[in-house]
């Protein structure tokens, strides 16, 4: 995604850059806000919200440094005031609060050239992996963010975003070594 | 067990942020460790996702769309503005709609999804300038398109399709040829420098080459190659180039032969006519009138209206830089005589 592109349209005043940035953040954007909001109807408002305003702001778009993040931290902040309006608390991001979806990999076994049973394996660990942990993993994983991002993001230090990276990492590592052994953990090339 | 500094630097690894010294430091705590990376590594390498994948509606999209329309429709009581602006708004959202309307036949073929083209646009009196997949780089002209699937491009193909203007350097790989479709010609790169026009409401298709060697095909003539040297110009004409001529109601194909002509390329004052526009400078040489409105028109983003057609004939030569609408023409009208009138982002011209 070229947000260089995306910040000259709007500094055009071509709605093409909401369409841009709507298609590739979207949906990303709408998961962070459900798992805080926990209501999808709540949820797609607050993403209307979110690119309306970036249309309103158009003209200062161009000197935010980091268009993409931006996005994330006004979701996370319209969703904040969402929860402080109707008196549903949140100030500071309750992991446990949080709405935890399930995760998978989605290239095939053969693709990884690893067993079906250890992909199975590694799903149902990162699944297991406690809410922060998860949220951390999903975000730097699934959504791409940096690490110092993560950490702005959900306003923790960009230590503990990577002892959770690491715990996270730790463990898939752990299960997958100790339920199989080593001669079986590669599968044969087709 | 491993440390849990291993850890944190196989993640930092994996997300693309670790330095040299960490890199190296990694290797090292993964020999003392004894462990063996290649699942982890092979795993981190492949996207996650969550599941059931959890999406916004389609109709999510047409709300934002409305809002961001009425945020944008002009006050009433600039309503000398408002003509103008309004005229642009229809456009964008026309241009809205037709994505819209692919978006929808893309879901509903789930297969056609993973081809969908980049596309990059410029609109009139815009110049863009770009990097593609494969390193090339193109500066584009304004009111054209270019597109490609980023599917393999680079790898398997590296084939772009282009209406309109650009100037492109292509990267060398003498394995993936780089191909440019047009509406009537194809244009064969093997790493080169050139500028390529082919607008579709032009006659002709022209290429300029600054450097390299570029190789072109006819959609009339596909077996036909012209080849095409340094500081070379080819200028085809499209109705010869497309094969049948139009209006042709008969079954006999009528075979006319492939006009084109190749020239020198002209310098004025060091600059390259062909790709004068690059430096924002507007350049013609002993152009008619009518092909010249057809390029102020892009530049200024206005219609232009003949009120003479033989002014059309006339000949002009210059170069423009900074120059606004108003002095391009008093330029033209110093070599030529005509008039002119402007209303609102219409320009009529007569005698």
């Amino acid at each position: 995604m070229d947000f260089r592109a995306v910040q000259e349209y709007l500094l055009n005043n071509d709605p093409q850059a909401i369409r841009l940035l709507y298609d590739d953040l979207g949906n990303r954007l709408f998961r962070l806000a459900y798992a805080i909001v926990r209501s999808k109807e709540v949820a797609e408002e607050i993403i209307g919200d979110v690119f309306l305003k970036v249309w309103q702001k158009r003209s200062e778009m161009a000197s935010v440094e980091n268009l993409r993040l931006y996005l994330y931290v006004t979701t996370r902040n319209c969703c904040f005031s969402y929860l402080r309006k109707t008196n549903s608390q949140p100030a500071a991001f309750s992991f446990e609060a949080l709405y935890q979806p399930y995760y998978h990999f989605d290239k095939s076994p053969e693709e990884l050239m690893i067993t079906r049973e250890i992909l199975q394996t590694i799903n149902e660990t990162i699944n297991n992996l406690p809410a922060k942990c998860k949220l951390v993993f999903k975000l730097a994983k699934e959504d791409g963010l940096k690490h110092k991002e993560i950490a702005e993001l959900l306003d923790i230090s960009i230590k503990t975003v990577e002892s959770q990276m690491a715990i996270a990492l730790k463990r898939i590592y752990a299960t997958v070594t100790i339920q199989f052994p080593e001669n079986r953990l590669i599968a044969q090339k087709k | 067990m491993s440390s849990n500094r291993l850890w944190v630097l196989m993640a930092k690894k994996d997300n693309g942020e670790a330095s040299s010294a960490e890199l190296e430091e990694l290797e090292e705590l993964l020999r003392a460790e004894k462990i063996h990376p290649a699942v982890m590594e092979t795993l981190l390498r492949s996207p996650l996702h969550s599941l059931p994948e959890l999406k916004l509606p389609d109709a999510h999209w047409d709300k934002i769309a409305t809002d961001i329309e009425i945020e944008t429709r002009p006050r009433p009581s600039f309503t000398a503005r408002l003509f103008s602006l309004s005229r642009k708004w229809q456009i964008a959202a026309i241009t809205l709609v037709l994505i819209g309307g692919a978006l929808l036949f893309l879901l509903q073929h789930p297969s056609v999804t993973e081809e969908r083209p980049e596309q990059i646009v410029t609109r009139a009196a815009d110049t863009r300038y770009m990097q593609l997949p494969d390193g090339t780089t193109v500066k584009m002209n304004g009111k054209s398109r270019l597109s490609y699937t980023s599917e393999g491009f680079g790898k398997t193909n590296r084939e772009v399709v282009l209406e309109g203007e650009a100037f492109f350097e292509v990267v060398k790989n003498e394995s993936v040829p780089f191909i440019i479709h047009t509406t009537s010609v194809d244009v064969k790169v093997k790493g080169t420098s050139f500028n390529l026009k082919a607008y579709s409401d032009q006659p002709t298709v022209e290429a300029a080459l600054v450097s390299g060697l570029i190789e072109l095909s006819t959609s009339q003539d596909p077996d036909r190659k012209i080849l095409l040297k340094p500081n070379e110009k080819i200028i085809i004409r499209k109705d010869s180039a497309a094969g049948i001529a139009s209006g042709t109601v008969s079954h006999i194909q009528k075979i006319q032969p492939l006009e084109y002509t190749i020239s020198e390329l002209k310098t004025h004052a060091n600059l390259l006519m062909d790709t004068a526009w690059m430096c924002n400078r507007l350049a013609f040489d002993n152009e008619k009138l009518g092909e010249i409105a057809t390029r102020l028109e892009n530049w200024f983003n206005v219609a232009i209206h003949f009120r003479d057609e033989t002014l059309k004939e006339k000949r002009f030569s210059g170069i423009l830089e900074k120059e606004t609408l108003d002095q391009t023409l008093n330029f033209l009208q110093l070599s030529n005589h005509f008039d002119y009138e402007i209303h609102d982002d219409q320009l009529f011209i007569g005698k």
